[in-house]
């Protein structure tokens, strides 16, 4: 690995904030997952798991602070060719495989000194079998410099059951916020959890200063809980906090606590939602006050199991909780534990109703998601944080609008990973994503939902005309589709079904398929089958056995010429009035006894013919008077303001209403139209690359005293990580996006 | 007389022009030859427990595919073999470990393979017909559906178990090539995705049984101004005698919303009579020389999962989901049901192993008929997934096992945690399917599941222990055959 380059095209934002020409190193990534960085020397070392190695790479980021000029500092030793560089194999073209074997997933990485001061941290890596793997960082680094020399080996610790993750509780710099190492010779605890318990380890250095097993201090047994991943309070190794993949939300166990035996747990709910990931807020600096750390948690929530009928399933999300820890305000936390209130209620207002998940308003599921570092105000230039700011909110993030001023600043920000390749950004205290077209005009008007002219497929004179109310739209509710509505339209699910159809004794004709229930089309709202609706024949076999006249009237019919009404229905048959003829027109009435075979296609009808679709999922019927409510679900909160006395509560999640002028005649005809959402998430993702589609499933902020904040995502799906500078992103070619593979 | 007659004969025979044949091993390529494996693909376990493997030939050294046998019996005494220690053989270390086994890398002996019948090019899965009597594999090269007639018994007689469907070949020579059917009358260019079901046909109550294939290769109808227009078919067959084509179901046309592309892998849904079928491949120019190539789908935007009814004949319709806003990929390698609904039974999962991203994606099948499926989850993979077997637990939550074709593994995934729980490496060059056999008879296996994985480009059959109980514990246990 020389550090050549590959210049890279990617694209930053989802909304307009493209591009970005990176230079990277090669990291040979095959499905990149967890990743956190310790000290190593004069540097610090970014372990990034690469699950599909059976391995970790390596990459160095020098981390001396720069000086208020924001030049490199006369006493850094650290080179600056290697800052960004991975850890090179003994043949240098390529990256150092860390082989630490059985898939590492997570890493968490151990800040610890030598007892000459010196920074030696360690790697402790989970993967899928009942080990953590040691890794000495130290020695890894020291190994590139010098000619023969060979890195520690990798050591073992058997924790007993499969590892799910790990996490180090390093101290926090309380002048700077970001991590810092342990007193030389001190050790710093960790945890593992496993499939079944939570494991304490101190981890420290031997007297060698070499990386050397952990002490296992005490374990305790989290059932019924099923732990998808770990937290603790930036700097703090008190409490930890356990993502439930089965029960409802994250709990919380006190270190001191753990002592073998059930964990004593305190259970914070996330609305009745499993978590797939957790985080907790570091120290925070709105312009009010100080808050934290820890008095904030990010779940990212899991999808609920439960369909309902006529709205597509749920993709989970984010939430936003308090903990009800406030050292500043014990007895009166300013976030009483438990999910946000809805805007605009203050989050100590524990009666409101409770935010929905964030999620996109296009798709995507939410993967796991962090807090980034706060910047905290100050009068002069320290590093990382070179440009002063005196006043909270200090943590820039470039949104791109308004072009004049394309950079906002913060109190506290999040980011999540999302299935579709990209991370985007939250405004945490506003629990809201960070929205590009917040800023694109005043009064928030960027943010309306536009939807385009309703196209119908049949166009002529008298054709119906569909008028949709844009003042009924929601911004955060009306999510990116295309509708339909479709009069006479096919049902969804049983559209067309092969059965038999025989004459009955009072002139009616009754249709019986194949293996069907016709129970679920009846029982769910959305489609609400019943006599009524229509039969429409699409293929006739004449059964032989039947009177020649009937054989005729079937082998003469063309497809799908009439449509008969459903008069009554059972489980497993219709019965289907006739169609008399009429003048010259002729209808469909065989003569009893007649039976033939025939594919079915079914139809709505009766006072509710038009049937609603958001992309494929029936939404429901037009109601008689020809008007129709369009419930979403939820997925932001996108306004700057919400006017208290009307509140964006879930049961008026209106996405849209419209109504139908005029009659239709032509069955299967109907509107199209889309609507786009009008949010414009800001995020980052990798779009010219080989890696287009993506699929991130870790996210790991990262600062230092040099680094101010990077956010490393694993798109583990595309086999390659990116690294964006939040302040930078689409306006630094160089710097704000860069895609290591 | 005599010598006038053996010169003429010597002439004629100098004078053919038949291209020299290349048959396949065991047929040839000159005389007979041992029974190997080159190129293995489809994979299935007859009833009486043996694998069959069907062999691809996709570098056409030889003028067809074959497809071979090899006994339980053998199986078993390989997952039984125990190392000087007396613990089961590691055969995912590297063979230049201490502790690797020479054993684990073995020959098949030619006794332990119940038979071998040559078939067309290319085959891709292989699937059983509801006796276990019949195995059944696509040639994309030919339109040819490949039938083999499975035997019972071991080795019945020294011509093997495998033999000649009736029309399908010379059973005498055992060459199978002709095929049971030609199915590009039918629109079905390249047969490649297949499964057994039934079907009822309208006016009819009784189910028929059935095998539906799919294709590969679009069916070009039309090429204008240079313009190709193509179509997509699925061929429904009867599964008693797949010589007879019911009808043909066509899962896109031309002006559909697919543009007329083929799917790849295809289900089937008992429960509410639908196929399901996923992927995306295209005809263009610039894939082939002279006739239009087929390939991926390039510059799509799309990933849909597209599903008919099987009980409306020629008039079912194609219903199309589209999964892309979840997940980017449109390239769907396997689909496999899962979650059966107690009462009703029909599957609530349907499991899809997709590349770019590399990913196995749950997608949620609503029992609500108003609400589409949608992806549920999404678990990267290694790279390049491809087939993939589910391993039922009982009351625990079932594991998936996909090979992973370009890191040479196979990962095993939890179902209920969407964590990968197991990955093993070192399976030669391109795993490609997998196929749960039974496991030996012995305490040592009770709580196993043993996989079979085909390794395309190393010429052999994979043996995989999986410990129901310990995932974690999932070894390769045996690496049967090697590229000559």
């Amino acid at each position: 690995m020389t550090g050549r380059a590959i210049l890279l095209l990617a694209s930053a934002a989802v909304v307009a904030c493209n591009s970005a020409v990176a230079n990277s190193a090669l990291g040979e990534f095959s499905a990149p997952t967890g990743a956190s960085a310790t000290g190593a020397g004069d540097r610090d070392v970014l372990f990034i798991a690469n699950s599909g190695r059976d391995g970790l790479r390596a990459l160095q980021l020098c981390n001396t602070a720069l000086l208020p000029n924001g030049n490199l500092s006369p006493a850094d030793t650290c080179p600056p060719n290697v800052n960004g560089q991975f850890i090179p194999a003994p043949i240098r073209v390529f990256a150092a495989t860390i082989e630490t074997g059985h898939r590492p997933i997570r890493v968490a990485g151990v800040r610890l000194n030598r007892t000459d001061g010196s920074a030696a941290g360690v790697a402790l890596a989970a993967g899928v079998d009942a080990t953590v793997a040691v890794v000495d960082a130290r020695s890894l680094v020291e190994t590139q410099l010098t000619p023969g020399a060979v890195p520690k080996d990798i050591l073992y610790l058997d924790v007993g059951a499969r590892t799910v993750d790990v996490i180090a509780a390093n101290p926090m710099n309380p002048d700077l916020d970001v991590e810092t190492a342990a007193a030389p010779g001190a050790t710093i605890p960790a945890f593992v959890a496993t499939t079944s318990q939570l494991v304490v380890l101190d981890v420290g250095l031997d007297a060698g200063g070499s990386a050397q097993l952990p002490a296992i201090r005490a374990r305790c047994d989290l059932a019924p809980v099923v732990p998808t991943r770990i937290a603790v309070v930036p700097g703090s190794p008190d409490l930890v906090y356990v993502a439930d993949g089965v029960g409802d939300g994250v709990v919380s166990i006190v270190t001191s606590s753990i002592a073998g035996g059930p964990c004593t747990m305190h259970r914070i709910s996330a609305g009745g939602r499993s978590v797939k990931s957790v985080a907790v807020s570091p120290r925070w600096y709105d312009g009010v006050r100080v808050h934290g750390p820890g008095d904030l948690l990010m779940m990212v929530v899991e999808p609920l199991a439960a369909a309902q009928p006529g709205r597509d399933l749920d993709p989970g999300g984010v939430l936003f909780a308090g903990t009800g820890v406030d050292p500043g305000s014990p007895t009166d936390p300013e976030f009483p534990e438990g999910v946000f209130p809805i805007p605009p209620f203050p989050s100590r207002d524990t009666t409101s109703e409770r935010m929905q998940p964030l999620s996109l308003p296009g798709g995507g599921l939410m993967q796991d998601g962090a807090f980034l570092r706060s910047v905290p105000p100050r009068t002069a230039a320290v590093s990382p944080d070179i440009t002063p700011c005196v006043a909270a909110p200090c943590t820039p993030l470039y949104v791109g609008s308004p072009s004049t001023a394309p950079t906002h600043n913060y109190s506290l920000l999040a980011v999540a990973a999302n299935s579709d390749g990209g991370s985007y950004f939250f405004d945490v205290p506003n629990r809201r994503f960070v929205n590009a077209n917040l800023y694109a005009t005043d009064g928030d008007a960027s943010l309306t939902p536009v939807f385009s002219t309703p196209v119908f497929s049949a166009p002529n004179a008298a054709a119906p005309v569909m008028l949709i109310d844009p003042l009924s739209a929601e911004a955060g509710v009306t999510h990116n589709s295309t509708w339909r509505a479709i009069w006479h339209s096919p049902i969804p699910g049983l559209d067309r079904r092969g059965g038999t159809v025989t004459t009955t004794d009072h002139g009616t004709l009754l249709f019986t398929p194949a293996l069907t229930d016709f129970t679920p089309w009846q029982n769910d709202p959305a489609i609400a089958l019943a006599p009524g609706d229509f039969v429409s024949f699409g293929a006739y076999t004449a059964d032989p056995s039947t009177p020649a006249a009937c054989q005729d009237t079937v082998t003469r019919e063309s497809p799908y010429r009439f449509e008969l009404p459903i008069l009554a229905m059972t489980a497993g048959s219709m019965e289907l009035g006739t169609l008399p003829d009429v003048g010259a027109s002729v209808g469909f009435h065989p003569d009893a006894p007649c039976k033939f075979g025939a594919v079915a296609e079914v139809r709505t009808g009766g006072t509710q013919p038009w049937l609603v679709f958001d992309g494929s999922t029936a939404r429901g019927r037009v109601l008689p008077d020809n008007t129709f409510v369009a419930h979403e679900r939820r997925f932001d909160y996108p306004h700057s303001t919400y006017d208290p006395a009307s509140p964006p509560v879930a049961s008026r999640d209106v996405a849209f209403t419209f109504n139908i002028v005029g009659t239709n005649t032509i069955p299967r005809s109907g509107f199209t139209w889309t609507v786009t959402s009008g949010q414009a998430p800001v995020g980052f993702n990798d779009t010219v690359a080989v890696a287009v589609g993506g699929l991130s499933t870790a996210v790991t902020p990262y600062s230092s005293p040099r680094v101010q904040s990077l956010v490393f995502t694993s798109i583990t799906g595309g086999n390659e990580v990116l690294q964006a500078n939040p302040a930078l992103l689409a306006s630094d070619l160089v710097l704000g996006l860069v895609a290591y593979r | 007389m005599k010598k006038s007659l053996v010169l003429l004969a010597a002439l004629t025979a100098g004078c053919s022009t038949d291209p020299p044949q290349f048959l396949p091993p065991p047929f040839g390529p000159s005389g007979p030859s041992p029974i190997r494996l080159f190129f293995p693909t489809g994979l299935a376990k007859t009833s009486e427990g043996h694998l069959l493997v069907a062999n691809g030939n996709f570098n056409h050294a030889f003028d067809g595919g074959t497809v071979v046998g090899i006994s339980r019996s053998y199986l078993d005494s390989v997952f039984l073999l125990r190392s000087a220690a007396n613990a089961k053989l590691d055969c995912g270390l590297a063979t230049t470990d201490p502790g690797f086994d020479a054993r684990c890398s073995q020959q098949i002996p030619q006794e332990q393979f119940t038979g071998a019948a040559m078939i067309g090019n290319y085959a891709g899965p292989l699937v059983l017909d509801g006796t276990g009597a019949a195995a059944y594999t696509g040639s994309r090269d030919s339109g040819t559906l490949n039938g083999v007639r499975i035997d019972p018994g071991v080795r019945v007689d020294a011509a093997g178990t495998l033999h000649c469907l009736p029309g399908a070949g010379d059973d005498a020579t055992k060459d199978c090539r002709k095929g049971v059917i030609d199915l590009q009358p039918f629109g079905v260019d390249g047969p490649y995705g297949m499964v057994a079901g039934d079907t009822v046909f309208p006016g009819e109550t009784t189910p028929h049984p059935a095998l539906f294939v799919a294709s590969l290769i679009p069916h070009i109808e039309d090429i204008s101004s240079g313009v190709i227009s193509t179509s997509s078919s699925v061929a429904v067959l009867n599964l008693q005698d797949p010589s007879q084509v019911f009808f043909r179901l066509q899962v896109a046309q031309a002006f559909d919303i697919s543009n007329g592309t083929a799917p790849g892998p295809i289900v089937f849904d008992r429960v509410r009579r639908e196929i399901y079928l996923s992927g995306c491949y295209q005809r263009a120019a610039s894939f082939g020389a002279g006739e239009p190539g087929t390939g991926l789908c390039v510059g799509s935007s799309n990933n849909f999962l597209r599903m008919m009814n099987v009980d409306s004949g020629t008039a079912a319709s194609t219903v199309w989901v589209d999964l892309r806003s979840d997940v980017l990929s449109t390239f769907t390698t396997q689909l496999l049901l899962a979650d059966p609904d107690p009462v009703t039974g029909a599957p609530g999962t349907l499991w899809a192993t997709m590349r770019n991203p590399d990913a196995l994606v749950r997608i949620g099948l609503p029992s609500e008929p108003s609400v589409a499926p949608r992806v549920r989850q999404a678990i990267p993979l290694p790279i390049a997934p491809a087939d993939m077997a589910l391993i039922d637990r009982g009351s625990a939550s079932a594991l998936i096992a996909v090979a992973s074709q370009n890191s040479n593994s196979l990962a095993v995934v939890d179902t209920a945690s969407g964590d990968v729980v197991a990955q093993v490496g070192r399976l030669g060059d391109s795993p490609f399917n997998v196929a749960q056999i039974s496991c030996p008879a012995s305490a040592d296996y009770a709580d196993s599941a043993c996989l079979a994985v085909s390794v395309f480009g190393a010429c052999r059959v994979a043996l995989i222990e999986v410990s129901k109980t310990q995932p974690a514990a999932t070894a390769v246990r045996a690496l049967l055959g090697s590229c000559p």
